[in-house]
């Protein structure tokens, strides 16, 4: 939907850091499933910032199964004059997340620094991975970017594989992209080319990369049955068990009905097994098998999903793993040919690519059941925002289904905020304020608190209550439901602030504060892209305050009624001489905020948070008593 | 604790022998509820050679008590050089809660290289890391592991550093050190006499038992600067390691024809040596990136690459830069040195340990050295603010002793802020903010050239935020960054709807908004403190605000006059009313960059003070019915 925003622009190097003149690749594979990866390079700096950000250039390959070969690297003055990149700048260094999980993956980067770089000279980089050696019947898929957050000049893909082998593929955003199909010879060509693309712009709260990007999928599945069979086939084997100790690990999490047991199971991996903090195709395709997972208490969401359905099916409850799509990866954006994106238009292919994450998912009676095992700060119901509404893929059986994750309401992930006190005549507050966090604000609540020492939930506290004034004190503070993920978690702080009003014999003044999690989204006068807030949310706040003199309103606002397509906000006061009551409500109603509703969701949030809707000024009636 | 403290060595001297159960000495767990890992024991044993080779056991058992303990703890990783030794995996394994042993598989040990950071490429860095299996609450985790040094970096020499303090409670830690030549040692920051210390023939021992956990709070000082420790060293002065240092860096000290040209250039047009100095600086700083790639030489880590070559490849790391402004320098008769530093902790001068992570250049002017940092891009000056009072060990030929770099005054680490507002009769503002002073001109103009622009003005237009509702970035600009010789402004023009609250008559609106707004948060948000507050240097803040009030208005209400300070801060603010216009003058000075904990709390209440002052509302009022 955004492409059409960028069309019919001529190339513009506004706020660029660099251009890529030119980034061709070729892809080939032969007959044998041998795969090489031919790519040249020309980038220009055009600032100092450009220097840092593209003047090292990082590619990932598999150290194991292919080989690198750099075969040209040299910066390109605005003099004409080369200077040849050294051999000690070539460099293999692991990938990051080989720092998180060495056994699991070996991924290597080659890493080169380019020399004499300075505004208008020009990178040159050529490079080709080759796999040892192929595999002919595995499947050919992937996907390839064509807008980057730096602007491009011209971007070729192609892709070489033998005639007889099928290949579908889709273009998202085919105003840009150009494609050529040559299959008159032995070796079928698959030509794609984009040409002045601009780049993407830095904006807060941008969609997912996948959906602002122009890009292209291709697969050899023939459908998505197929390429379910190829999943299948690597984890039929290892979502069942008969062994004694998952048996036994199973029995002792059986709950009082299918329900409970299923949020048991659920439970127990996501405390008792160690996240390995992959994204999920980075360690292969095939995942540990249930016992191996369970012996070693550790695993990534591959081998979590997969002990959870072992453990289930040993309770005679049917579960199956669901492929989900997520968010872009940003190195693997910058390469180029991406694992990660997401499906989306008629005629879209199959390509296991377009799955980033994987859930755990059980029908038990009529309701489905999700979880999401790497999860420990959430209620033990509560899905992440970022699968919400998305559509999941089942691949159980070798059969091919889609499935919607379910999209919370508003209401399901509440923040709420009672504040309850007397404010005395020289501006003290003594009160109680109680904070609850429903649905994906549980784990908000539970972040702040939960594997915290004494001290460090001290001082979440302390900087907490700093909003009802800068003397603000505690003087205690209970905690409930933080390591209970069965019930909705909440916290009480007794809190005495001096400067919570500012008050003498003739007048206090104040403002009613904000929840402490109040998402301010809206910042931008104006926006290139839509604004995306990934969840639907519900900020209710309530404010009961009791005076010690009687009082008569000054200053003070009225109520308030807001709304718009995306957002509402309402806010309620009750005033009498000895009390003030305010309750108000701030909905975000859709996850994703385009161009045209702007204006109108910036409206309802700058009213939500203006200080003025919340400012009081009272003179006292009369010294109660007297 | 006797009992225990028996247990435990019977634990540790029976380690090494293969056992089928291992009990792990009991503790009270109740006495941990907040621990999430419990450290019986950190235990260390290194035996040095007369040439300075090493060989360093590591030997440490953890009580696993939470799943957070578990994530902490069960994937230990060590890194090590491959040119210097080699760490290997003696002994790892699970002693889970009932005393059955798990032992950690060769494929669970992985000798890796190091994974790619930021800008750091090290492939000559390598990393090992261990996967502790089956790790359940009430499990331990122990592991053995010997670095083996074969060339360390000053031959016949050994200085280390021993942090006796952890997130965690630790009930035993052991350093034994057993080293043909005498040690010089000390302790820091351990006023209540924890760690003890022995002295048997060729061994030194030093122990602690019962180490409460380190609780981080906000802006306290680095854990090296205040955390338990001991600092030892066989290398008998700082000079030594100067000339060490120098030794090393000499030969790269070399300026080729190329070079010789670029400086003509570069100082066509320069007068005095100051002139040249800044040119050259300016050169090296800017125009050279900050990447590491693969090391160089013996002595990697240290050894910078030869001048010529970073001048060529126009990129390298600190001491790749400081070396290259060296050689500059030194080619035209300036006398420069290269500087070992370390910007993040304090250097402690008393024992001759290596506790530098960083290197500039000192320039000898009538027997003061100015020191220069190249690595610093976009700077005025030839040092960042965050490096004054930092040790340096300026390395010479004849060698010299640690020093610290001298810490300017509050008023050279300055914020301006000149504002000026517009106040229409709905309560709406049309302000400007102009930025100056010596921070803004190191940190702005870092920002303009290292951030895309759509960021910086994202991160203005958040911070506008607070003063009122649909508060808009209308336009910034700025002086020109790459020109050093004038100093650096910024300044933004915004417009605020609602600015002020009508009502009836008055227009209502406090002023605090513009006085804190680009200072980051209080950083009094804590009641208490364990630890200093830590401002890194003494700095000053002046905020001067024009408001130009709306016609038919008077001023009814102002911001009461403050001056209040101590030996820490100072805070004034003062509002005055004109004729057509409010004008008011914030100040505050961060009089010394560390606040100790006896004295926060009257600081705070003065901070708090002024808050309370100037978060008053100004009140205005239209004139007539």
């Amino acid at each position: 939907m955004f492409f059409a925003l960028f069309m019919f622009m001529s190339l513009s190097l506004k706020n660029a850091s660099c251009l890529y003149e030119l980034d061709s690749t070729k892809v080939v594979v032969n007959n044998k499933g041998q795969r090489i990866t031919h790519r040249l390079l020309k980038i220009k700096i055009l600032n100092d910032l450009g220097r840092d950000k593209c003047g090292d250039i990082k590619i990932r390959y598999n150290k194991e199964s292919s080989e690198f070969k750099v075969l040209k690297a040299y910066t390109l003055l605005d003099n004409g004059e080369k200077l040849k990149v050294e051999k000690d700048a070539i460099m293999d260094v692991g990938a990051p997340e080989t720092a998180m999980a060495p056994e699991y993956t070996n991924i290597q980067i080659k890493a080169v620094s380019f020399p004499a770089l300075r505004e208008n000279a020009t990178i040159v980089y050529e490079y080709e991975i080759k796999s040892k050696k192929g595999e002919k019947n595995s499947p050919i898929f992937g996907s390839v970017f064509f807008r980057m957050k730096e602007p491009i000049k011209k971007k070729v893909f192609i892709l070489s594989i033998p005639r007889e082998k099928k290949l579908n593929f889709a273009v998202f955003g085919d105003s840009l992209i150009k494609v050529r199909v040559d299959t008159s010879r032995k070796m079928a060509v698959y030509t794609f080319l984009a040409e002045d693309v601009n780049r993407i712009p830095e904006e807060n709260f941008l969609p997912p990369l996948y959906e602002i990007a122009e890009r292209v999928d291709y697969s050899s599945f023939e459908n998505k049955d197929k390429m379910a069979e190829w999943i299948w086939s690597k984890f039929k084997d290892k979502l069942n068990s008969s062994s004694e100790f998952i048996k036994e690990t199973a029995n002792s999490l059986k709950g009082s009905d299918d329900r409970e047991t299923f949020y048991r199971v659920a439970e127990y991996v996501e405390e008792n097994i160690r996240n390995v903090p992959l994204y999920l195709w980075d360690a292969g395709f095939v995942p540990h098998s249930p016992e191996w997972t369970l012996k070693h208490k550790y695993g990534d969401v591959r081998d979590k999903t997969v002990l959870a359905i072992a453990l289930l099916n040993a309770l005679g409850i049917k579960a199956e793993p669901v492929l989900v799509e997520g968010e872009g990866k940003e190195y693997r954006f910058a390469v180029g040919l991406s694992s990660v994106l997401k499906e989306k238009g008629k005629g879209a292919v199959a390509t296991p690519s377009l799955y980033k994450d994987m859930l755990l998912k059980a029908q038990i009676n009529d309701s489905v059941y999700f979880a999401y095992l790497m999860e420990r700060f959430s209620d033990i119901d509560v899905l992440s925002p970022r699968f919400q509404g998305k559509e999941g893929f089942v691949f159980t059986g070798g059969k091919a289904k889609t499935v919607k994750i379910p999209e919370y309401p508003a209401a399901s992930n509440t923040y709420s905020s009672i504040l309850n006190g007397k404010l005395l005549p020289d501006g003290t507050f003594k009160g109680v304020w109680r904070i609850e966090g429903k649905g994906f604000y549980s784990a908000t609540i539970r972040r702040m608190f939960r594997f915290k020492k004494e001290r460090e939930k001290n001082i979440q506290i302390e900087d907490l209550v700093k909003r009802l004034g800068s003397t603000a004190k505690v003087d205690s503070y209970k905690l409930f439901n933080i390591n209970n993920r069965w019930e909705t978690p909440y916290f009480e702080v007794y809190v005495t602030s001096s400067d919570f009003a500012l008050g003498d014999k003739y007048s206090l003044e104040f403002t009613l504060p904000l929840p402490p999690a109040a998402p301010r989204y809206a910042t931008d006068k104006e926006r290139e892209m839509s604004l995306y807030v990934g969840a639907k949310r519900s900020i209710k706040d309530s404010v009961n305050i009791k005076f010690e003199y009687l009082y008569q309103y000054t200053v003070s606002p009225g109520d308030t009624s807001l709304s718009s397509t995306y957002n509402a906000f309402s806010r309620k006061f009750s005033k009498d001489k000895q009390h003030l009551v305010c309750s108000s409500n701030y909905t975000i109603k859709k996850i994703e905020v385009p161009l045209n509703g702007y204006n109108g969701f910036r409206k309802v949030e700058g009213e939500y948070f203006n200080k003025n809707n919340r400012f009081f000024m009272l003179e006292p009636l009369s010294v109660r008593g007297k | 604790m006797k009992k225990f403290m028996v247990a435990l060595w019977i634990f540790i001297f029976s380690g090494c022998m293969v056992t089928h159960k291992v009990v792990v000495p009991k503790i009270d767990e109740s006495k941990y509820a907040n621990a999430n890992a419990v450290v019986i024991f950190d235990s260390t044993f290194v035996k040095v050679k007369k040439t300075g080779n090493y060989k360093r056991r590591h030997h440490v058992l953890v009580k696993i008590l939470t799943m957070k303990g578990k994530a902490d703890y069960s994937s230990p990783s060590f890194t090590y050089t491959t040119k210097y030794g080699k760490i290997t995996v003696k002994l790892a394994r699970v002693i889970k809660k009932d005393g059955r042993v798990v032992k950690v598989k060769k494929e669970n040990i992985k000798d890796v290289k190091m994974p790619a950071f930021g800008k750091f490429f090290l492939p000559s860095v390598r990393m090992v890391k261990v996967t502790f299996p089956d790790v359940e609450r009430g499990d331990a985790i122990e592991y053995e592991v010997i670095e083996d040094m074969k060339n360390p970096p000053m031959e016949g020499e050994y200085d280390d550093m021993i942090i006796f303090e952890n997130t965690e409670p630790v009930l035993s830690q052991y350093y034994e050190l057993e080293i043909p030549k005498n040690v010089n040692y000390r302790v820091y920051n351990d006023p209540e006499g924890i760690i003890k210390f022995k002295h048997e023939g060729n061994k030194y021992i030093w122990y602690a038992e019962d180490i409460k956990p380190l609780v981080r709070e906000p802006m306290m000082p680095p854990i090296t600067d205040i955390g338990k420790k001991v600092l030892l060293s066989t290398v008998d002065s700082w000079k030594k390691w100067s000339v060490w240092y120098w030794n090393l860096v000499k030969d790269k000290l070399v300026v080729n024809d190329t070079m010789k040209t670029t400086m003509d250039s570069l100082l066509q047009n320069t007068k005095t040596r100051m002139d040249t100095m800044k040119a050259l600086f300016y050169y090296v700083s800017n125009k050279v990136r900050y990447v590491a790639t693969t090391m160089n030489g013996k002595k990697l880590g240290y050894e910078p690459f030869p001048a010529p070559k970073t001048f060529r490849q126009k990129y390298g790391v600190c001491r790749d830069k400081a070396a290259l402004l060296v050689a500059m320098y030194r080619y035209l008769g300036i006398d420069a040195y290269p500087v070992l530093t370390n910007p993040m902790m304090k250097v402690e001068k008393d024992v001759p340990v290596d506790q530098f992570n960083h290197a500039i250049v000192a320039v000898k002017e009538r027997n003061k050295y100015i020191y220069l940092d190249p690595t610093a891009e976009n700077i005025p000056n030839f040092l960042p603010f965050y490096e004054e009072g930092k040790g340096v060990l300026v390395c010479t030929p004849r060698g010299e002793d640690l020093t610290y770099i001298p810490v300017l005054p509050p008023d050279s680490n300055s914020t301006l802020n000149i504002q000026e507002i517009v106040m229409d009769s709905m309560g709406n503002i049309k302000g400007k903010s102009i930025l100056k002073g010596s921070i803004v001109d190191q940190q702005f103009r870092m920002m303009v050239k290292k951030m895309p622009i759509e960021r910086l003005k994202n991160l203005f237009q958040m911070s506008l935020q607070s003063l009122g509702s649909e508060a808009t970035l209308d336009t910034m600009y700025y002086s020109d960054p790459d020109n050093f010789n004038e100093p650096f402004y910024f300044t933004i023009e915004y417009s605020v709807k609602d600015f002020a609250l009508k009502s009836g008559k008055k227009l209502i609106f406090s002023l605090l908004n513009q006085n804190v707004s680009f200072m980051g948060g209080s950083p009094f948000s804590l009641e208490k403190r364990k630890y200093p507050l830590y401002f890194w240097v003494p700095v000053y803040s002046d905020n001067r605000v024009v408001i130009h009030i709306p016609q038919g208005y008077k001023v009814s209400e102002l911001i009461k006059p403050f001056k209040g300070e101590n030996d820490y801060v100072s805070y004034n603010s003062i509002c005055k009313a004109m004729k057509d216009s409010i004008v008011c003058r914030f100040e505050t000075t961060v009089k010394k960059s560390i606040i100790p904990p006896e004295h926060y709390t009257e600081t705070r209440a003065l901070y708090n003070k002024w808050v309370k002052t100037t978060k008053a509302k100004i009140i205005l009022e239209k004139e007539g019915r």
